[in-house]
């Protein structure tokens, strides 16, 4: 665990360092939105095929499929709703908000 | 982008379906490998903003409420299914806690109750799911810190890259440090109610 968040921390920062200082080639900086879709899709891809590989998940989706489902739907409605609640109390930079203060 | 996601997501569920059993050892490598990748094109998207820290000096301490918020609201959530499906008040808590980080909740639940490992197992991969497939819409018609509220505990690894996509670097520092206690969290609470549930 603390060397995972060790990790993925220095590869932002050095990420984040190299672009500031200018070290990064132009050409390269300016396709990275596109560089960070490609691989994004991969990365969905290869989540699907370990999802799809796990006979754990597959075995057990019938049984106890719809508790699960409702658990997932559930708690994140809840975390989105309170972090809404507290986005309209307490944030108003548009920067942060998205520019949503309705 | 949403309908893009369920695409290439259904494709790569329906290839593992379909694949080797010796393709599995290699996704967990692949994924790991695309994710460091990613976290240094976000690093290289944040470094090309001089304003980002300026801009999060301004919110201060107050980011931290969004991972308190998103705790909280899971374990409501977790309080609620207790009572729609009659189950012990810990063991939903101990599910809820999983926060997305399936593999931890599960192995920590599975040795005390296989069911209710299984059934952490399965709540945080469809909400990892869930979160992939909702953040652009939630980005667009809610806000952008509820994406941070949908990714959870993957706000700081594989969720940090869409949340990026979807809203701007200023979100992108916050959702990170938002997933970093958020995953801290779901290493102190789902043991405790796990202890709570067996009264250890």
């Amino acid at each position: 665990m603390a060397f995972r968040i060790l990790l993925y921390f220095g590869l932002l920062a050095v990420g984040w360092i190299l672009s500031s200082k200018g070290l990064i080639n132009k050409k390269i900086s300016g396709k990275i939105s596109h560089l960070q879709t490609v691989v994004l899709f991969g990365l969905i891809f290869v989540m699907g095929v370990s999802v799809g590989m796990d006979e754990q998940v597959f075995s057990s989706i019938g049984k106890i499929g719809f508790t699960a489902a409702a658990f997932a739907v559930t708690t994140s409605g809840f975390s989105i709703l309170l972090v809404y609640v507290a986005r309209k109390k307490f944030f108003k930079d548009e920067k942060i908000t998205g520019g949503r203060h309705d | 982008m949403t309908k893009k996601i369920l695409i290439v997501l259904a494709a790569g569920i329906l290839s593992g379906l379909i694949m080797p059993d010796a393709v599995q050892g290699k996704t967990g490598l692949l994924m790991d490998a695309g994710l460091c990748l990613l976290l240094f094109f976000v690093g290289i998207d944040l470094g090309g903003n001089s304003e980002i820290f300026k801009n999060l000096k301004k919110a201060g301490f107050k980011i931290l409420i969004v991972p308190v918020a998103t705790i909280a609201g899971s374990l409501l959530g977790g309080v609620v299914c207790s009572v729609l499906f009659r189950m012990d008040i810990f063991g939903a808590l101990a599910v809820a806690s999983g926060m997305s980080w399936y593999t931890l909740s599960a192995i920590i639940i599975t040795p005390v109750s296989p069911e209710l490992g299984a059934i952490a197992f399965l709540t945080n991969v469809f909400r990892e799911m869930m979160a992939f497939v909702c953040i652009p819409i939630i980005a667009t018609r809610i806000g952008y810190l509820e994406t941070i509220a949908a990714g959870a505990a993957i706000s700081m690894d594989t969720g940090l890259p869409m949340i990026t996509k979807n809203t701007n670097q200023e979100v992108a520092v916050i959702a990170f440090i938002s997933g970093v206690i958020i995953s801290l969290s779901v290493t102190v609470l789902v043991p405790i109610f796990m202890g709570m549930m067996t009264g250890m």
